[in-house]
């Protein structure tokens, strides 16, 4: 069984979140400050790609970069969300034709309060969580959306040949959402 | 340990056949809130109604078969802990901490003592997380908003809107009890950290102090909560009056002295004048008070009290139970706050609180509680020992393991043969003590509540937010944050469908 993780990757040294007494936070963002998140069910084949990025990612030496594997988006992702200068989310959908990788440069977040009635569930979207950081923390990041297209979704740990094959894409994109480099 | 009520009593519905067919005037009626359910998920449940269109009957069902007690037969008892904390993806520590105590019997074995102590951090840890979520994510837009507010806005959202801090305050709640656990045990989620005999590594210096630097800020989250929530009381009257009010056995652990207990403890019960009906009670003879009917119109078994018969043993388990039998908690602050608990129902005997609305409160007494249990235990001299976990083989083919989960109290009962295969287990969750408390608690409030052959909003809710005040396992994973998914159809004894009211 696979564990969440989560790593920062600096080559500065950052102090960690510090929050105030109320919860709040009264720290700016880090100007450089990337945030990957990448989440699904690393047992359910192709659903495990955004996990294979972050483990990925977790091994270079990009500057800046904070990584977190999850199998889900939940509202304690909020709060690092709020200090980041941007956010990168990596996923697997059905959505998206097979084997395809798919770029949205930004994820639009801006939506009626009346809509978390209906999709305020453990299946928090992106666009959801950073709503819930601008107003729970008052601020959210611009943000990346990087999703393949899954093949197999069935109970397995390794991904499809076609999903694979995407990494180096999504690493390169988030490469260029660092600090404009090449990805080594 | 089961008994079947044999064929299904005239005029009960089955578990999974609606009725069918056409109104006849001045008949008794018959009200279906389905879909079909699993102990985690969704609820059905039936409301009869009688000539005047008034309830006169209830049965909250459970409608999915989970069979873990059946499909751990010929598992080596090693991997208990690891597979019953698959039981539950919200409180896995619970199962994963009386899995391993039944191992514990099963090695025949007295475990460390700081082993003890680290598996009582986890378990609070655990209730921290899980109590936050029940009353922050679940509960709260019912308690800040109003039973009656608009459904478009009574959600989280709608918390977030109206007191942001009090929503921050339940995200650093959840997210604090879930990080002691990822420390401790490795992962927020069925951690393999606690094993038959102890626990598989001792705790660090640095965890230590990191766990501890988090406990004020925690602390004063839960403070502001409590003080925000005292005052929204005067709302809730006649919710408080309806919500499952009723004379019940109350049913928990305590310690020695006869405090607050959540790893260890002996069985104490109390009826609802105070009076101490059972005590001192090793719960691993659990089965000399406690028997489960099975009912066909649910495949949650009902356990009730032996002694006082079926089902008039019902008894109640959690929270509100265990600040009922409990004669004090043992902790500063949480003692000063279980004055004020106890004090919220002024014409009661012994002090005793019998509305499950107040569930809510103890869950919040019980997260300070657990802050300052978890602070004391941590600064105990031998907390950082490497001495964790004492090695054997089977030398007993049967044990028993007792804790308090968060929603009340968690029996796992093994049997092995000389190999340490397992052979038998019977399972008692908390959800389950509480089924017969459940059943009366819908009845008592469809009863104020739900009047005709129509369904209001505001009644719909009320017969979920009982349900919610239990924080059953299945309001849990609903995936819907101050929404249950439910469908409430109303039906004529023949079956024709009057109403259907649905959401989620």
């Amino acid at each position: 069984m696979k564990t969440p993780f989560r790593t920062r990757i600096s080559s500065d040294t950052l102090s960690g979140t510090v929050l105030s007494e109320d919860n709040s936070s009264n720290l700016e963002a880090d100007a450089d400050h990337v945030l990957v998140i990448g989440y699904g069910n690393p047992l359910r084949g192709d659903d495990g790609f955004g996990w294979q990025v972050v483990q990925a990612l977790s091994e270079t030496n990009l500057g800046h970069l904070e990584v977190i594997a999850c199998h889900q988006l939940t509202p304690e992702l909020a709060e690092p969300l709020s200090h980041a200068a941007r956010a990168v989310f990596v996923d697997a959908s059905v959505m998206v034709p097979p084997g395809v990788l798919e770029i949205r440069a930004w994820v639009n977040h801006e939506r009626e309060p009346a809509s978390m009635a209906q999709s305020f569930t453990h299946h928090l979207t992106p666009a959801h969580l950073l709503a819930l950081a601008r107003t729970l923390y008052g601020r959210a990041p611009q943000a990346t959306l990087i999703t393949v297209g899954a093949v197999n979704l069935s109970h397995a740990e390794h991904l499809s040949p076609e999903v694979k094959a995407m990494i180096p894409g999504a690493l390169e994109a988030i490469a260029r959402d660092v600090d404009g480099a090449s990805w080594p | 340990m089961t008994t079947d009520s044999g064929q299904p009593s005239k005029g009960q519905p089955s578990a999974d056949q609606p009725s069918k067919g056409q109104p006849s005037a001045g008949q008794p009626r018959r009200i279906v809130i389905d879909p079909v359910t699993r102990i985690e998920g969704h609820a059905k449940i039936t409301l009869q109604l009688d000539p005047s269109g008034e309830v006169s009957d209830a049965w909250f069902h459970v409608t999915q078969f989970r069979g873990f007690e059946k499909l751990a037969e010929g598992r080596p008892f090693q991997e208990m802990p690891a597979l019953m904390a698959r039981t539950c993806g919200i409180c896995p520590v619970s199962h994963l901490i009386a899995a391993s105590k039944a191992c514990d019997a099963l090695l025949a074995v007295e475990i460390p003592e700081t082993a003890v102590k680290l598996r009582r951090v986890l378990n609070l840890a655990q209730l921290l997380q899980s109590h936050a979520l029940s009353f922050f994510h679940l509960s709260s837009p019912d308690l800040l908003l109003g039973m009656d507010s608009d459904p478009g806005k009574r959600h989280l959202f709608g918390v977030l809107e109206t007191n942001p801090q009090l929503a921050r305050d339940g995200i650093a709640l959840r997210k604090s009890g879930q990080q002691i656990i990822e420390w401790l045990g490795g992962k927020r989620i069925h951690p393999a950290w606690v094993v038959p005999g102890g626990v598989n590594a001792p705790l660090t210096l640095e965890t230590r102090d990191r766990i501890l630097a988090g406990i004020p800020a925690a602390m004063q989250a839960v403070q502001r909560t409590l003080e925000a929530f005292k005052p929204l009381l005067e709302n809730f009257k006649a919710e408080i009056e309806s919500f499952a009010n009723f004379p019940s056995l109350f049913l928990g652990l305590v310690g020695k002295n006869g405090e607050l207990e959540h790893y260890d403890g002996q069985i104490r019960v109390k009826d609802s004048d105070g009076n101490t009906v059972l005590d001192g009670v090793d719960p691993s003879g659990y089965l000399e008070f406690l028997d489960e009917r099975v009912e066909p119109w649910s495949y949650l078994k009902s356990p009730y009290y032996k002694p006082l018969g079926y089902p008039g043993g019902l008894y109640r388990v959690g929270p509100l139970a265990r600040l009922n039998v409990a004669s004090h908690c043992g902790t500063p602050r949480a003692d000063a706050e279980l004055a004020w608990f106890r004090s919220l129902e002024p014409g009661s005997v012994s002090s005793i609180v019998r509305s499950s609305f107040h569930y809510h409160a103890a869950r919040l007494v019980e997260m300070i509680y657990a802050l300052e249990k978890i602070e004391m235990l941590l600064t105990e001299p031998d907390i950082l020992s490497d001495r964790v976990r004492a090695v054997a083989g089977v030398n007993r083919l049967e044990g028993v393991g007792v804790a308090e989960a968060p929603r009340g109290t968690l029996m796992h009962h093994y049997r092995v043969d000389a190999n340490g295969l397992v052979t038998w287990v019977n399972m008692i969750i908390a959800t389950g003590h509480n089924n017969l408390a459940m059943n009366r608690g819908v009845l008592q409030v469809a009863k104020r509540f739900v009047h005709g052959d129509h369904l209001e909003e505001g009644a719909l809710n009320r017969v979920e937010a009982v349900i919610r005040a239990y924080d059953p396992c299945l309001s849990c994973s609903t995936h819907a944050l101050g929404q249950m998914p439910l469908e409430v159809r109303l039906v004529a004894p023949d079956g024709a469908v009057l109403e259907t009211v649905s959401r989620g």
